[in-house]
């Protein structure tokens, strides 16, 4: 019987040591660096300063280099690009400083710094647009982007007017651009490829959103919240294709986020180490893809 | 056995209900807790695909070259190293534990739902959490007290040739602001008339500054504190401030900011040292003087404390980042 309870105590102090968050640690962690009278510095102390100030910026690096062996296959043409940047680069660092800086920055040689670095970063910014194009359905539905035509003022009596005559047939929103006095550019009453990120109010693009026909210009004019600005809109298209959408989907400030946190979702990427995990969470919330 | 269990039910009983416990408690203190992972012994940092990155190799890529004193390794090393010194040469005192708390309390106020920006200053500086303000104000007073006693046992030696090259002294002014120097108005005239009038009354000039002076000093009598000519001041004062002989007060000095009245109170050297209230500012232009000063002090404390390091490239490597040279 004293057997079972120990069991049981031994069971309870093994639960109790493993009840907090990872963390990692070296193999020869406890080997002394640098020894000042009674304190000693050890490889983990300085791990763990190392991994606190760059470590997430190296694990993204990892991650990169592995989702682009998976996802962006390397072309003569990524290759010739990469030694091109490289070359460049090589000219304003000096041939004379080359081999200094390679060394400095980590790399044995060249050809290292050119697959681990320039090839590495020119796949790497492929990676999005192979994203967009695999994911376009579902970045459509999440961007809810719209082919519009939009004639913008700050006048609502001139948004009343143009918004009565396009409706009747007598101008279109591009000549009505060039008649009135428009306040801004953004808006110039061509068609442009909009998403709910392009800045136009929420309610504003409800009403967008509310159309489901080709070429309907909306009911009433529509108006920023603060009053400050009023809109004649024309949804040209609520199904716009890919080949006309990539860009203004590229030009996404979050877009490229997606798209990476998307592959870490692929690949089941796992954290074990709770600094990293915290350090990722800060500055990249978007890339815990892990359930816990 | 089966015999045993009943005529022991009780003790089983309690086993039972332990072991039970044990496992919701298990259950229950793990839920929401980072797991980590080990592969053939050792630490995997995180995991993509089949690919396993390992804390060994994370190390090594953030360390850098050993033996440089420009990588990262080096440079966390040596805050460590600085850390581990400051710490054992220096003990908190009532005072010293009086300000950790004052500053402690101070930036977490100044940075109240900024705490990401906190954390991320704390970590450039090499502390890994929130938790370790305390501990960075703790080194950051013992360093202060380290390099500040350290100066005050070679003062003289130290801030002779400051004194001699940099024409050291303590200042105060008036300062008179003007809206436009082609259009002084009749209030501004005024103001610079009144205060001409006090001066030429014997008035004294910290009550004339307090009464009159346009400037942040004004409740201070005027007073600037230590000035030299690497003072960081707008030329025209600070050539006034260097040619002005002590205890006489300069005719008016135009500057971007206005009219100054400015006055030396102090040159001599022993009262310069002795003066409390610019100890700072002296200490400052001792180490803008000797920018490897600090190192040095470091260093030598460090070898009267004992030091031993892991092999010749860390050592070289810390002696570099400190500028020690070897001794002949």
């Amino acid at each position: 019987m004293k057997k079972l309870l120990t069991v049981c105590a031994f069971a309870l102090l093994v639960t109790l040591s493993g009840c907090k968050d990872a963390t990692t640690s070296l193999s020869d962690g406890n080997d002394a660096l640098i020894t000042v009278g009674n304190t000693t510095i050890t490889k983990n102390d300085v791990y763990t300063g190392l991994k606190s100030e760059n470590g997430v910026t190296a694990i993204i690096s990892k991650l990169t280099a592995y989702i682009v062996d998976q996802e962006v296959p390397v072309t003569d043409e990524m290759m010739s690009e990469a030694q091109s940047t490289m070359q460049s680069f090589k000219d304003t660092v000096g041939e004379e400083n080359w081999s200094t800086f390679l060394s400095s920055m980590g790399y044995e040689n060249e050809q290292q710094y050119l697959e681990e670095r320039a090839l590495l970063s020119v796949r790497a910014s492929q990676l999005t647009s192979k994203y967009i194009t695999d994911n376009y359905d579902e970045i459509k539905e999440n961007y809810q982007i719209r082919k519009l035509r939009i004639f913008q003022t700050t006048d609502s009596s001139i948004a009343a007017e143009v918004q009565e005559k396009v409706k009747n047939g007598e101008l279109t929103i591009e000549e009505a651009v060039n008649q009135y006095d428009s306040v801004t550019t953004t808006y110039d009453g061509s068609e442009q490829i909009l998403t709910n990120a392009s800045g136009l109010g929420s309610d504003i693009w409800e009403n967008i959103m509310a159309v489901t026909e080709d070429n309907t210009l909306l009911d009433l004019y529509q108006y920023s919240s603060d009053l400050s600005n009023f809109y004649v809109i024309e949804v040209v298209s609520v199904d716009v294709p890919l080949e006309e959408a990539q860009s203004t989907i590229e030009g996404l400030s979050t877009i490229a986020d997606d798209a990476f946190a998307y592959y870490l979702d692929k690949y089941n990427f796992t954290v074990y180490d709770i600094d990293l995990y915290n350090g990722i969470q800060s500055q990249k919330a978007s890339y815990i893809v892990q359930d816990n | 056995m089966i015999e045993k269990l009943k005529e022991n039910w009780f003790v089983v009983l309690v086993a039972v209900i332990l072991i039970a416990a044990v496992g919701y408690y298990t259950y229950d203190t793990n839920k929401g807790k980072l797991p980590g992972k080990k592969v053939d012994g050792k630490d995997v940092v995180a995991s993509i695909g089949d690919t396993d990155f390992f804390a060994d190799d994370l190390y090594l890529e953030l360390y850098g070259d050993e033996s440089s004193s420009s990588s990262a390794g080096t440079q966390v090393l040596f805050s460590y190293f600085e850390r581990a010194v400051v710490d054992a040469a220096v003990s908190v005192d009532d005072e010293m534990k009086t300000n950790i708390a004052t500053a402690v309390t101070s930036v977490k106020q100044n940075y109240e739902g900024q705490e990401s920006t906190l954390l991320s200053q704390l970590q450039a500086a090499g502390y890994s959490s929130l938790d370790d303000l305390e501990l960075y104000f703790t080194h950051s007073f013992k360093m202060q007290k380290l390099i500040g006693d350290a100066y005050a046992k070679d003062l003289d030696n130290l801030f002779t040739p400051i004194y001699e090259e940099k024409n050291s002294r303590v200042v105060s002014h008036i300062l008179v602001t003007i809206s436009d120097f082609n259009n002084i108005t009749e209030e501004e005239q005024a103001k610079m008339d009144a205060i001409d009038q006090a001066l030429a009354d014997g008035e004294d000039f910290a009550e004339v500054a307090k009464e009159y002076s346009d400037d942040g000093s004004a409740s201070d009598g005027g007073n600037l504190g230590y000035v030299d000519s690497d003072s960081s001041l707008v030329t025209e004062f600070k050539e006034a401030a260097l040619a002005a002989e002590k205890g006489v007060v300069t005719d008016w000095v135009q500057t971007e900011y206005g009219y100054h009245k400015i006055l030396v109170t102090e040159t001599d050297k022993e009262a310069l040292m002795e003066n409390e209230d610019i100890r700072n500012d002296i200490y400052a232009a001792i180490e803008k003087a000797n920018p490897d000063l600090n190192a040095q002090i470091i260093w030598e404390t460090g070898q009267e404390l004992g030091v031993e390091f892991a092999n010749e490239n860390v050592e070289n490597a810390i002696k570099s980042y400190l500028g020690i040279e070897d001794e002949k």
